[in-house]
């Protein structure tokens, strides 16, 4: 049996834990405390990383882990993304500064990021609109890197699987530079 | 662009005109495409095997060359084998001088036919940003095709093979993303997103397809 790794990141209440819940078959085992940050808007927020599964036909399982989101743990995100498929990056666009996030993130998982698929979801953008998704294509090319970047509900399981297909899409393209 | 095509040449001579076409196709003034179907602008063909049927042959392009053996005494539209791609650059050279003259009052080689970049085999598409909303229209397939080209050069055979989506489908997103100008043009082999090792890869040569078809599955995704 073998064992792969899907990452998701994102800010502080930008839906991670929700969103492996969403698709996992157990129940997402979660490393949230009490919040006592009071910069930050919300009861409980991760503190470790939490992870859910799928279990493949052949046995295999695919692990989905959740880091924690305050920049703080960036050590962390490193030691998380080793030999990861991929990295969902989730973005919350109801606060202050988007375009900023997506840039710690960017920077954050800048080297694992030279090789692996990545795919940007942006959650409540129909309350919060800007900034678009035009907008952070934009800063993405700045940096000189293209995402695929979708809006999302990750409280929507085809949500969450259409973040993860993107993932796989550009895995078969990956897949086909091998073959030639 | 002008669309040149080969008929009945054996693959080795195919793949070394192919080579031919790439090398030429560095210089921005070069006009010529390898495609493998018709129209043709120009086509080679192999002299002994289309005998008889040279007139049919001659209808399916404006110039057709024809490649014979060696010393057979130099005929017009006619190349001695072996090919030499001075002389076959040459052939191609007057044949688009000629192109141009019968087509005096037609459109430029560039608007001739956006498309035809398209349905290129020589040519591969890359996105150097993500595409605007409005285009993608939030459609599955969109996503799905961008999502390829985010990653990797690809032409639209290469990109409806691996989407397995229309080939139709995928040349007209192909051109919506070229007139949104979004799309970078490689017209050379496509390379790897990153120049890392190939042991360093995320992906390694074990990686099978039966993992993502594994995990489509599992979501209840299509699977290949």
């Amino acid at each position: 049996m073998k064992e792969y790794k899907i990452l998701l990141t994102g800010t502080v209440g930008a839906g991670k834990t929700t969103a492996i819940g969403c698709v996992s078959e157990t129940s997402p085992v979660m490393t949230e405390v009490p919040n006592s940050d009071t910069a930050i808007d919300k009861e409980r927020t991760t503190v470790g990383l939490d992870f859910g599964q799928l279990t493949l036909d052949n046995g295999d399982r695919v692990r989905l882990f959740g880091t924690p989101g305050q920049a703080r743990f960036e050590f962390l995100w490193k030691i998380l993304v080793r030999n990861a498929l991929g990295v969902i990056v989730l973005m919350d666009n109801s606060r202050p500064d988007p375009l900023g996030d997506l840039s710690m993130y960017m920077q954050g998982f800048a080297e694992a990021l030279r090789t692996l698929p990545c795919v940007i979801g942006v959650g409540r953008m129909h309350r919060h609109p800007v900034p678009t998704l035009d907008d952070y294509a934009q800063r993405l090319e700045s940096t000189g890197r293209v995402f695929p970047i979708l809006d999302v509900d990750v409280r929507s399981r085809a949500d969450v699987i259409l973040l993860i297909d993107t993932l796989l899409m550009q895995l078969e393209a990956d897949m086909q530079g091998e073959t030639e | 662009m002008l669309r040149l095509g080969v008929y009945k040449l054996p693959v080795a001579e195919v793949v070394v005109i192919q080579t031919i076409v790439r090398l030429y196709a560095s210089d921005a003034a070069f006009p010529w495409q390898l495609v493998n179907a018709p129209p043709y602008d120009a086509l080679l063909v192999d002299a002994a095997a289309v005998e008889h049927e040279y007139s049919t042959v001659v209808g399916m392009a404006a110039a057709v060359l024809r490649l014979t053996r060696m010393n057979s005494g130099g005929q017009p539209n006619a190349l001695e084998r072996p090919i030499r791609a001075d002389k076959l650059q040459r052939w191609l050279k007057s044949t688009e001088q000629a192109l141009r003259e019968s087509r005096p009052a037609g459109p430029t080689l560039d608007e001739q036919t956006a498309l035809e970049v398209e349905v290129s085999d020589a040519v591969r598409f890359m996105l150097r940003r993500w595409p605007p909303a409005t285009l993608l229209r939030n459609d599955l397939d969109n996503i799905r095709m961008a999502s390829l080209l985010a990653r990797r050069a690809l032409n639209a055979s290469e990109l409806a093979e691996i989407s397995q989506l229309p080939f139709t489908q995928c040349a007209a997103f192909l051109q919506a993303l070229r007139t949104a100008g979004v799309l970078e043009l490689h017209v050379e082999q496509a390379l790897p997103p990153s120049f890392t090792p190939q042991s360093d890869r995320p992906i390694r040569s074990d990686f099978a397809r039966s993992l993502l078809d594994g995990i489509r599955r599992r979501l209840g995704l299509r699977a290949s």
